[in-house]
């Protein structure tokens, strides 16, 4: 009969326990007192990113559009602007992380130009990039600015890149390494053609489009 | 007591171990933004160019007549329109399907000139004048162009079903001031096609006791 109640008093302790250290972590304890304590307890969030006007307001449907062209039958290049003043790529680090990466990539590496029923690549390295289409991203050229005071030491711009099917799926626009600040954000800007898509010679006319993701890791 | 304490710890542990779980999987989510990507590729313009047997334009093409020697006949020259080193490449990057290719001089008052020496190439009197019947101009002579022996060729594998070749003609100022080459009813759009003419396809009528020199005159192949 005793051990009972000492195995059960145990329990009780335990739980008690439990209860008593996950109150410490989470929040204060206020004592008995005519002065209340008012407790805000703020968690870090999660890493995001997203293309924003000049005023910070999401955009709805970003898009890139680039420069219509003419039918060729000789292989051709166009050109377009990834994160423009009013649609920049702002990267939001609410954690204490330091690092992290926001990179641009096909919704899939299978995805395509696509316009009804013709298609041309983004990621297609065979024949210069002209056989099939290749797309090449240079964000060397933009600028990164802190929102709010936020500093930009330590972050650093993408190299220019083309994408292959396999080997360079994702292209990096910044990085932040060690050192730089948290809970800060940081909008990119591109430089005018900072992307250019090689068209393969004699590629159908149409309104093509191609869906393309900014990330953040 | 020990046991105690060594219980507590063991709770606390599990609940920070829970407590990091959780601030990690937080931490370590990945938000992303799709953008639209977009791109219009249009109709281009019709186009005829002179390019060599490799598909190059030829910087300065060019119709060599043969030789003549100075007569106090009529005579003909011959020369060879389109040989294989210049054909005339005709490009549609267009949906439309009918298209003609056809020569014509720079101007119907235009003549073979050497020096302050004249002869036509569209006088309606052939090898001479026909005075101002058709003609203001006081030059005899006249230019045949024959495109019917020639070939038509598509590009890159372009069906020539649809096109056809010009039947001979001579030019003659104001009624016949351009002659079709060739040219296409229903070929297949977005396509090219080489017209490569036959030898001697153009003839020129040279009046009796022309002077001789070096005559040039300069024609224009257009696509409409």
């Amino acid at each position: 009969m005793r051990k009972k109640f000492k195995t059960k008093w145990k329990t009780i302790e335990e739980t008690i326990a439990m209860w008593v250290i996950f109150g410490l972590i989470f929040t204060i304890q206020v004592l008995a007192s005519n002065e209340p304590v008012f407790n805000q307890t703020i968690n870090s969030a999660a890493f995001a990113v997203d293309i924003v006007d000049e005023n910070g307001n999401s955009v709805e449907h970003p898009t890139v559009n680039f420069g219509a062209v003419t039918f060729s039958f000789s292989e051709q290049t166009s050109h377009g602007q990834l994160g423009t003043d009013s649609q920049r790529i702002r990267a939001n680090n609410p954690s204490d992380i330091e690092t992290w990466t926001v990179n641009l990539s096909g919704s899939s590496n299978s995805a395509t130009w696509t316009s009804s029923e013709n298609h041309y690549h983004f990621n297609d390295a065979s024949g210069g990039g002209y056989a099939n289409g290749q797309m090449t991203v240079d964000p060397s050229t933009g600028a990164i600015s802190g929102v709010a005071g936020c500093l930009t030491d330590h972050i650093s711009k993408g190299n220019s890149e083309s994408f292959a099917d396999g080997s360079v799926d994702s292209i990096d626009i910044m990085t932040a390494s060690t050192g730089t600040a948290t809970s800060c954000q940081w909008d990119f800007i591109g430089a005018a053609d900072n992307i250019t898509q090689k068209i393969p010679a004699g590629q159908a006319v149409g309104s093509y489009s191609l869906d393309m993701t900014v990330s953040i890791q | 007591m020990k046991a105690k304490t060594q219980k507590i710890i063991k709770i606390a542990q599990k609940t920070c171990v829970l407590v990091f779980t959780f601030v990690f999987l937080v931490g370590l989510q990945v938000l992303a933004a799709t953008s639209n990507f977009t791109q219009s590729i249009i109709d281009g313009s019709l186009s005829v160019d002179i390019v060599d047997s490799d598909g190059n334009s030829v910087g300065s093409p060019a119709v060599a007549f043969a030789s003549k020697t100075f007569s106090f006949s009529t005579q003909d020259a011959t020369g060879s329109f389109a040989p294989s080193a210049q054909r005339i490449r005709v490009s549609n990057p267009t949906v439309t399907s009918a298209w003609t290719v056809a020569l014509a001089a720079s101007s119907p008052t235009a003549s073979w000139t050497a020096d302050s020496n004249h002869y036509d190439f569209n006088d309606a009197g052939g090898y001479v004048d026909d005075g101002s019947t058709t003609d203001a101009d006081s030059y005899g002579g006249q230019m045949t162009v024959d495109p019917s022996g020639g070939t038509i060729s598509g590009v890159n594998g372009c069906a020539t079903t649809g096109t056809s070749k010009g039947s001979s003609a001579p030019f003659v100022e104001g009624s016949t001031n351009s002659i079709t080459i060739f040219s296409s009813t229903s070929a297949a759009a977005y396509c090219r096609f080489d017209y490569v003419g036959a030898a001697a396809n153009i003839t020129q009528k040279i009046p009796a006791a022309q002077t001789s020199g070096s005559y040039s005159l300069n024609m224009t192949v257009t696509a409409t």
